[in-house]
């Protein structure tokens, strides 16, 4: 009895000793290890953005620069046409991502609430835009959007060239069909099946049409999944090549601009040579360009972010 | 669920608002998905060529598969090692994040800072910066050899004096060398992971304490199964993800067949290339659905 006692304690004690202060050891050095790895390379874009040229070639200068200098942002500025990049990469991102919230989520609201013939094989056709990558057709949508036929005018016999133009992305997030749409349109679904079908009664009872329900009661409520499915189209927008340098090759994006950019930044000269020191510093330059919006974005909507994706339960 | 209760006719207007609700995209599926997707299938038999306001298709029967997968022995090649690849990289991406969920899913000081840090690849990364996050001025100095910043290279040979075999070596260093693409590439599914830990009710957890389930059993018994459905999600997100990511060499090669206009072949290989990333998909589901498990049916 006594040693069984003892036993039990010294277990006890041993578990204690492994959960309380083995453990939270191990699991504060890996996490270092994680941020660390996430932080240096913006840290170090940051440092080295700003570092002029005499201190390059210091060996003492690893992190704090001595001679700091606008020089490299500057030289970016130029060579990429930041304004006008940015500008391009704002209108195709900020606006289809409101387009995109918007649709998606009556898209979402028809599957979740409605009862129809042929709903069943339409939300598998949802599943299948998910699924399906874009290679499948991006190569006829590029044709589909060369001869673009607007209903009315195309009458006439005119297409319109929509390449390289933002409408391109615009009328795709307009009808469903933008950057994961399909995704968008799962998790909206999901979240309106969810909600309690008195709150849709009771507007009816009061007398609003489905309309009405929808944009007084429904999306009010939906406010979180909203700011989720925006934040994400925003980043996934931002930060897609694939689509912008087929359907818009000659509109840079930031992030096109940076894919190319090394091309162009070996190309830059230093009194006559290529320095390729001051290129690779010039590159740093450039991708803290690219980053600067988003990086805006993460430090004001961090929280609404993280907590928003955790609330919504997005598998449901 | 708003149920029809005067016959009919109210079900059917409510069918009819439904529709009306889903219409964009009832056009946007037909003009944006389904017709293109047919007519790239039909661009693999043809030769194309740009007429005044339309596609001038010439067909020419199986010619663009020969030429890009007979005559080319390099794409068949190229798309099978790409599979390979991409294969090894979603397991280490679901394994680290399922991993790293838990850990940030813990109560610890200063949890709010680090789960801000793990958002910050889903904000930052796309594949073009993390290119010029490897390529690495200070790494390069301080190693004095051009390459990403980590390098195994001792680890390697500490590996192979050790007597291990090549195989095991390789399998190492190579997941060593990857970190920092595995880290960068797995904020969403980090996000969904941690997402569906705090859906998990506490009461369950409460239960096994009191039954003196250990952490191992805990983890197997309760929290992989109900993490089941986001893993399948995380999944495909991530196969998908890698076969769309800037440094695919598939993409690459698609894109430039695409600007030399040699529009037949670049739908030959981006619909043999769907084919294979759908198949896989559908591979993948049908196995993780069989063990997925819901709470609610």
């Amino acid at each position: 009895m006594q040693d069984s006692q003892k036993d039990f304690l010294r277990r006890k004690r041993r578990e204690h000793l492994a959960s309380h202060v083995v453990w939270p050891i191990i699991r504060a050095i890996i996490l270092i290890g994680i941020c660390f790895l996430l932080l240096y390379p913006l840290l170090y874009m940051f440092v080295s953005a700003f570092r002029a040229k005499q201190d390059l070639y210091n060996p003492s200068v690893i992190w704090i620069t001595r001679h700091w200098t606008m020089e490299h942002i500057t030289t970016l500025i130029d060579l990429i046409n930041y304004p006008k990049t940015l500008m391009n990469t704002v209108s195709i991102s900020v606006v289809s991502a409101v387009i995109q919230m918007l649709i998606c989520s009556l898209v979402g609201y028809g599957f979740a609430r409605f009862r129809f013939k042929g709903k069943g094989i339409l939300f598998s056709l949802v599943i299948l835009t998910i699924i399906i990558p874009p290679h499948a057709i991006i190569n006829s949508l590029y044709m589909t959007f060369r001869f673009f036929h607007i209903p009315i005018y195309s009458l006439f016999g005119g297409t319109v060239n929509l390449i390289n133009t933002p409408a391109a992305f615009w009328v795709q997030a307009l009808f469903g069909m933008g950057l994961r749409s399909g995704l968008f349109i799962f998790i909206y679904r999901q979240f309106f099946r969810g909600m309690p079908s008195e709150l849709e009664n009771a507007a009816l009872i009061d007398g609003c049409n489905p309309v009405q329900t929808y944009l007084r009661v429904m999306l009010p409520n939906a406010l979180m999944v909203m700011v989720t499915v925006f934040m994400f189209s925003l980043v996934w927008h931002w930060n897609d090549t694939y689509n912008t340098s087929i359907l818009a090759p000659k509109l840079k994006t930031l992030s096109t601009a940076i894919a190319d950019m090394k091309i162009e930044v070996f190309r830059l000269k230093d009194g006559g040579d290529t320095n390729p020191m001051l290129n690779q510093v010039r590159m740093q330059a450039g991708a803290l360009l690219s980053i600067a919006p988003m990086m805006v974005v993460f430090l004001f909507g961090q929280k609404t972010f993280t907590e928003s994706v955790e609330r919504t339960g997005i598998v449901g | 669920m708003t149920k029809p209760r005067k016959g009919l006719s109210l079900t059917t207007r409510q069918g009819l608002t439904g529709i009306g609700f889903i219409s964009p995209w009832i056009v946007g599926i037909i003009f944006f998905f389904l017709v293109p997707l047919c007519s790239t299938i039909r661009y693999m038999f043809g030769d194309i060529k740009f007429g005044s306001g339309r596609v001038i298709f010439k067909y020419v029967g199986l010619e663009n598969i020969k030429e890009m997968f007979f005559r080319n022995p390099d794409n068949g090649r190229m798309i099978l090692e790409n599979l390979w690849s991409s294969i090894g990289t979603t397991v280490l991406i679901l394994i680290f994040s399922i991993f790293a969920a838990l850990l940030i899913n813990q109560k610890f000081h200063g949890r709010a800072l680090v789960r801000a840090l793990f958002a910050l690849p889903i904000i930052v990364s796309s594949g073009v910066l993390l290119q010029v996050f490897k390529q690495d001025l200070f790494a390069q100095t301080m190693t004095a050899e051009a390459g990403s910043i980590f390098q195994s290279s001792a680890l390697e040979a500490a590996m192979i004096n050790m007597g291990l075999s090549n195989k095991i070596v390789t399998f190492v260093t190579g997941f060593v060398n990857s970190i920092m693409d595995i880290i960068w590439k797995a904020g969403v599914q980090i996000l969904l992971f941690l997402a569906g830990l705090q859906a998990i009710p506490t009461s369950l957890y409460e239960v096994s304490s009191v039954e003196g389930a250990t952490a191992w059993q805990t983890f197997w018994k309760i929290t992989f199964p109900l993490l089941t459905p986001y893993l399948i999600l995380n999944t495909i997100y991530t196969i998908i993800d890698s076969f769309t990511f800037y440094d695919n060499p598939v993409m690459a090669e698609v894109i430039s067949l695409f600007r030399d206009m040699k529009y037949g072949w670049a739908s030959v290989l981006s619909v043999v290339y769907s084919l294979v990333v759908f198949l896989l998909i559908g591979i993948v589901f049908l196995l993780l659905s069989r063990f997925a498990y819901y709470t609610e049916k």
